[in-house]
Parts: structure tokens; sequence; C-alpha cells
């Protein structure tokens, strides 16, 4: 696409319904890698969408989508909307895809599948952008998301040897409070079977 | 000057700057090595390339890194009209927000990607002493102009003036004004918080940037040396967070070999 119609596709994008953004605030911790560590990035990605499929199962309102300023819509069962390489493309995880197990999500999220932009049904997005070497990350939620779960480039931890990652949550302020972002960011590191090393990059 | 003072002063500052809505600003993170980029600055100095008492810092040679980035990634020059519209950049200009005894502004620095470095770096670092006396000078002004506000609110209570209809009839020519001032002096900012030492910087962006490259101080990185934090905040809706990543990873790079890809 070159750019005069970039820009034009932008343009059109945004007289669409996408410009209000939740007040949203965000939180990173390093998780030291441990059961997690995997040499392909794919696989790790996939692990990390059952972690935070598990951690939805208790705390199912980062997977909510907000429909009105006061109503919040909880879907039926955890939807993933899961952005490998920086959200080039988007794929759609049910409790279908879930279930396959990893292999075949590893699999799935390596082949990849345009996000269709008409839809937007209830889910946290997780956009990993670990594979581009980005650090740190804070977000903005747009069309009424209530959350959104980075995965970031690993850096050395504060008090090891051991490579750790940065996780980042980005979630909606007016609906959930920092220590309920910060249990399930910790609910996801356990199901990772990751260790919590610090909050924030330079802990 | 009084707090009441301070206060009255920012609020009129605010009415005029504020954006009708916060621009919905993801923040993305990297980082560069810290030694190349001064290695060549100091080689710089020692050769007297640049006018005596000007120091260019690493911020001036990140100028010169972002505009060769934005000719690989040009739609970080693009601009957010109020209309909703996205006017185009071709000329790339890239502007420093200053920091002039507590009052904001900026100097602009046109075509920082082709000209010769050292040429870049004195206009950069001659600038931002100039503007940051020029800001200092038009707060002043403001802060004058600001205290015969209540006479046009007594005329507006008084129904002399309508300000809704003074809005609608000024809206277009503000809009040509702004896209005037985006064509002359580009879109892509450049924040650099490093001199007061902080380690990174979290807000939205300001109303005349698409995209703001940050820059925070130097942090101790796992190669020896510290690496320097380089950041992009940007419009989530006219950028996504991939094309952020790879126009930061292009910046950084730049940053890694400055005398092969930058002189």
């Amino acid at each position: 696409m070159d750019l005069v119609e970039r820009v034009r596709a932008r343009a059109e994008l945004l007289r669409g319904a996408r410009g209000r953004a939740a007040p949203t605030a965000s939180l990173q911790i390093l998780v030291r890698a441990g059961a997690w560590s995997d040499p392909s990035a794919g696989e790790r990605l996939a692990r990390l969408c059952l972690a935070a499929a598990e951690a939805l199962g208790a705390d199912p309102l980062f997977a909510a989508r907000r429909t009105a300023r006061l109503r919040v819509q909880a879907p039926a069962e955890p939807v993933l909307w899961v952005g490998p390489d920086g959200g080039r493309t988007w794929l759609r995880l049910g409790r279908a895809e879930l279930g396959a197990g990893c292999q075949a999500l590893a699999a799935r999220l390596s082949a990849g599948d345009p996000r269709a932009e008409a839809t937007a049904p209830a889910g946290l997005e997780i956009l990993d952008l670990s594979t581009l070497g980005a650090l740190e990350w804070r977000g903005a939620l747009l069309g009424g998301a209530q959350g959104r779960l980075c995965l970031l480039a690993a850096r050395p931890a504060p008090s090891g040897a051991q490579e750790a990652f940065g996780l980042a949550l980005d979630f909606d302020a007016a609906w959930c409070e920092a220590g309920r972002a910060a249990r399930f960011l910790a609910a996801v590191a356990t199901a990772l079977g990751a260790e919590r090393v610090g909050c924030g990059p330079r802990s | 000057m009084r707090a009441a003072e301070l206060i009255a002063e920012r609020r009129g500052a605010l009415r005029d700057a504020a954006p009708a809505r916060v621009t919905p600003a993801h923040q993305v993170w990297l980082e560069a090595p810290l030694a190349p980029a001064q290695a060549m600055l100091d080689r710089l100095h020692a050769e007297g390339g640049l006018p005596p008492g000007l120091r260019a810092e690493v911020r001036h040679l990140l100028l010169r890194a972002a505009a060769r980035a934005l000719e690989r990634h040009p739609w970080f020059n693009d601009f957010l009209l109020l209309s909703g519209g996205v006017q185009h950049n071709e000329l790339v200009s890239v502007r420093v927000s200053l920091d002039a005894e507590g009052r904001p502004g900026h100097c602009s620095v046109p075509d920082p990607g082709r000209r010769p470095l050292v040429e870049v770096l004195a206009e950069a670092a001659a600038r931002e002493v100039e503007e940051g006396v020029e800001a200092v000078r038009r707060a002043v002004k403001l802060a004058r102009v600001r205290r015969s506000r209540p006479v046009f609110s007594r005329l507006v209570s008084e129904g002399v003036l309508e300000p809704l209809h003074w809005l609608r009839d000024r809206l277009p020519a503000l809009e040509r004004r702004l896209r005037r001032d985006v064509r002359r002096h580009g879109s892509l900012g450049l924040l650099d918080v490093g001199p007061l030492g902080a380690t990174g910087v979290a807000g939205v962006l300001l109303a005349c940037h698409s995209a703001l490259l940050l820059l925070a101080a130097p942090r101790p990185g796992r190669e020896a040396g510290p690496r320097l934090p380089v950041g992009l905040a940007f419009d989530a809706r006219l950028f996504e967070a991939h094309e952020a990543v790879a126009f930061l990873r292009e910046v950084t790079e730049l940053l890694a070999e400055p005398e092969a890809r930058l002189a």
C-alpha cells in the first residue's frame, strides 16, 4: 500500500468509532522464564495465551468489553485476541482453539490470520512485542476493551544472571483498581510457572 | 510569582492549548548503546567542528537519526487534523521541546536528515538557546494579555460577544493555520527528560504531535557502558504497535553506528 492510500485508509478508520480511549493505566512486571523458557517464540506466546486464559477463569473482567459508560459486557467463554509479531495480524482464540493444546496453538499463531475489523467481540488482547525487542510498553485501550497483555523482550533480571521477560498489562482504571490488575498479572505468571523478579523495568 | 497568579496563568494556558479530547497514546521503549554516539560528539568537539560556546548533545544527534528513520517510515510525519482527516507532511523538520525556566516551548530544526551533520548539530544547539529565551519572553507577554480577560468575560455575560459564534467562525482559520504550521515545522516531536535525571516519562501526546520521540537518562546496561532509553509515544489511532517498534528500532540502530550512518 503506498503512502497516499495508507493515509486515506487511516482517515477512513478514524471516522469510525475507534477514537475514544478508556482511562487506561498500565502495570509492568518482570518474570524469569523458568519452566516457561523455550527456544521457540511461537510456543512461548502459545503458553502465555493458555496461562492468560487460565487467569481469566479466576477474573474474567479483563476479557470484558465496555458497551456504555456504566455497562460492561462479559464474554460467555474466555476469548483472546492475539497479535503475534507486534500485532501485524490478529487471531481470535476461543475455547476450541485454546483446548487444542500448546503445539497446535503455536502452529496456528505462526501461520497468522488477518483480524476482521468489522467484528469487535469481547476479549483480552495479547500483543507480542518480544520478538521486536521492545523493553517497555504503555498502551491506551480503545473500543471498550478492558485489558491488554503485552509480552516484552527479555532483559537481565536485577537479581540474577538469567534473563527475564517483561509482562505489561493495560487496564481500564475506571473499572479495575491496580491491586486487581497486579493479582491478574501474578495469576498469569503462576500459570506460566514463571518466577516474578520485580515490578517495572528497573526494580 | 504567587500561587494564585501561577494557577490563573496555568488555567489560561490549558484553555488555549489543551485538545478537545485526550489523544489515545501508546508508548514503547527500546535502548541504544550510548558510547558510540558520545564518542562521535566528543570527536566533533575535539576537532572544533562546532562554533565556540555551543555544546552538541546526544538529543541533537537523535534529530538526525529520526530524520533518517523518517525516510523509511514517512507516516510518522503525518498529522491528525481537528476535522479527523490526516495531513501528510513532505518536509522533515523535528521539533525539540524546551523547558525554559519552567515554561514550555519548542524549537524546530528543518531538514535534519540531508544537511551536513555539523550544521544540523550547531543549529539545533543554537536554536535551543535562542528559543528558550524567546519562550520566556512570550510567556511574559501572554500573562500580560490575560490580565485583560475579565473585560471580555463581562462583554460575553452582557451578550455583546457570543463566544460560540466566535469559535465557529474561526475554527476553519485555526485549522488552516495549523496545517500551514505542520507543513513548515513537521509533526514529529522530541522530548528529552534525561537532563532532569528522569529515567522515563509517561503521559499523553501534546496537541501538535502525532508521535513524540522520548529520551531518558542513561541506565546501566548488560554490556560495558550505559544504555540510552529511547521511547516513542504515538497516536494509537494513526499507528500500529509494530510500526512504532520498527521506527524506533531504526532510530536505535542508527544511533548505534553514528559514524557510518549519521555522518
